[in-house]
C-alpha cells in the first residue's frame, strides 16, 4: 500500500532513531487508520510547532491513499 | 547570527503585525497590536518595515525552520561566506534530492527531479509526473511534501532549509496567474474608482498582492475576513 510505504519513508526521513519507526494497520470498510509509532525522543519531530509536521504528515499521506482510492488517516501513538 | 525579517502592509500597524507574524512564525491573523501614539494612524500607504534581530547561535537553531519564503529570502546567513553557503546549499539540494527520489519511489511515481541553486537557496522541481498527484487541490499536497523536506533537512544539518519544492511548474503558474489578476483588478479600481476584492487566498499570496499594490500610486490594499476566506481588497487611495 502506497500511503504505508510514503509514511514509512517520510517518518524516517524526520527522526533521530529511524529503526524505532513502526506502523500499525487498522481497517474497515470505510477507512484505513495508519499508527505511526516512533521514539519517544522523536515524537516532537514528527508532530512538530503547533502539530505542523503531523499535519503535512496526514495530507501527504492521505494523498498517497487517494491515489489506491483509499480513504487514509494517520494516528500519531505516543 | 542575525535575522532581517521584513513586514508590509497599508498601515503601520498591519506592517509591523506581518513583520512580528514573520518572526514568532505564526500567522499574520494571529497577532494584534494595538499601537497607540500621535501620528500613528497618519503613516499610510504601502509600507515595508525591516526589523534586524540578533540572536545568539543557539535561538538561531531554535528558529523557526520552515520559514515563511517571503523572509527566507532576507534571511542570509551573515558571518558564512558566499562559497560556504554554497556548500551549504549544495549539501540542502543534495538531501533534498534523495528526500524526493525515496517519496516517487515510495509513491511508485515516475518523476525527473531539476534542481537549481540559486544565491540563497535552492530550487528542486519534479517533473514528467504524469498527474498532479504531488500537487494536490490548491497546491496543498505540494505545500505539505515541502515542509516535510524542509523538516527533514533542518534535522539533519540543524538549521533552517532553504529550499523549495515545486512540481510541473505548479508554483510558476500560480505565480503568474496572480500578478495577471492583482493587475487587472489595479486597472478595474484605478478605471472605476471603486474597489475591488480579490478571491480568497492564503498568507503568501496575500502578501505578494500587497506588495504589488503599493508598488502602484492612486490603489491602497487590505486584507479582510477570517481564514479561510480572508482576501484582499484593493482600493483607490
Amino acid at each position: 500500500m502506497r500511503a504505508e510505504d510514503v509514511l514509512e519513508f517520510v517518518a524516517k526521513q524526520l527522526v533521530d532513531h529511524p529503526d524505532d519507526v513502526r506502523i500499525e494497520i487498522d481497517e474497515d470498510d470505510r477507512e484505513t487508520i495508519l499508527e505511526l509509532h516512533v521514539n519517544e525522543e522523536d515524537l516532537g519531530k514528527v508532530i512538530g510547532k503547533r502539530g505542523r509536521t503531523a499535519k503535512a504528515l496526514r495530507t501527504l499521506v492521505k494523498a498517497a491513499g487517494s491515489l489506491d482510492d483509499e480513504n487514509v488517516t494517520v494516528e500519531i501513538v505516543d | 547570527m542575525s535575522r532581517r525579517i521584513t513586514g508590509q502592509g497599508a498601515s503601520l500597524t498591519s506592517a509591523l503585525s506581518d513583520a512580528v507574524a514573520s518572526l514568532l512564525d505564526v500567522d499574520a491573523e494571529k497577532v494584534r497590536l494595538d499601537l497607540d501614539a500621535p501620528g500613528v494612524d497618519g503613516v499610510e500607504g504601502g509600507l515595508i518595515l525591516e526589523l534586524r534581530v540578533e540572536s545568539p547561535a543557539e535561538d538561531a537553531e531554535r528558529a523557526p525552520a520552515m520559514s515563511r519564503d517571503a523572509s527566507e529570502q532576507d534571511s542570509p546567513q551573515d558571518e558564512a561566506s558566499p562559497a560556504d553557503v554554497l556548500a551549504e546549499l549544495d549539501e540542502e539540494a543534495d538531501a533534498a534530492a534523495d528526500f524526493l527520489e525515496g517519496l516517487l519511489d515510495a509513491l511508485d511515481l515516475p518523476g525527473d527531479l531539476r534542481i537549481k541553486v540559486h544565491e540563497d537557496h535552492v530550487e528542486l522541481e519534479v517533473v514528467e509526473i504524469g498527474s498532479g498527484a504531488l500537487i494536490g487541490r490548491r497546491g496543498q499536497t505540494l505545500e505539505a511534501i515541502q515542509e516535510l523536506v524542509r523538516c527533514s533537512l533542518q534535522r539533519q544539518f540543524q538549521r533552517r532549509a532553504r529550499v523549495k519544492v515545486d512540481a510541473e511548474g505548479y508554483r510558476a503558474r500560480r505565480l503568474e496567474k496572480l500578478i495577471e489578476k492583482t493587475e487587472e483588478a489595479i486597472d478595474l479600481v484605478l478605471d472605476s474608482g471603486e474597489a475591488e476584492r480579490l478571491e480568497p487566498m492564503d498568507v503568501f499570496e496575500r502578501k505578494t498582492v500587497h506588495q504589488l499594490v503599493a508598488e502602484v500610486d492612486g490603489v491602497e490594499s487590505r486584507s479582510q475576513g477570517r481564514e479561510p476566506s480572508r482576501r484582499v481588497v484593493i482600493e483607490p487611495a
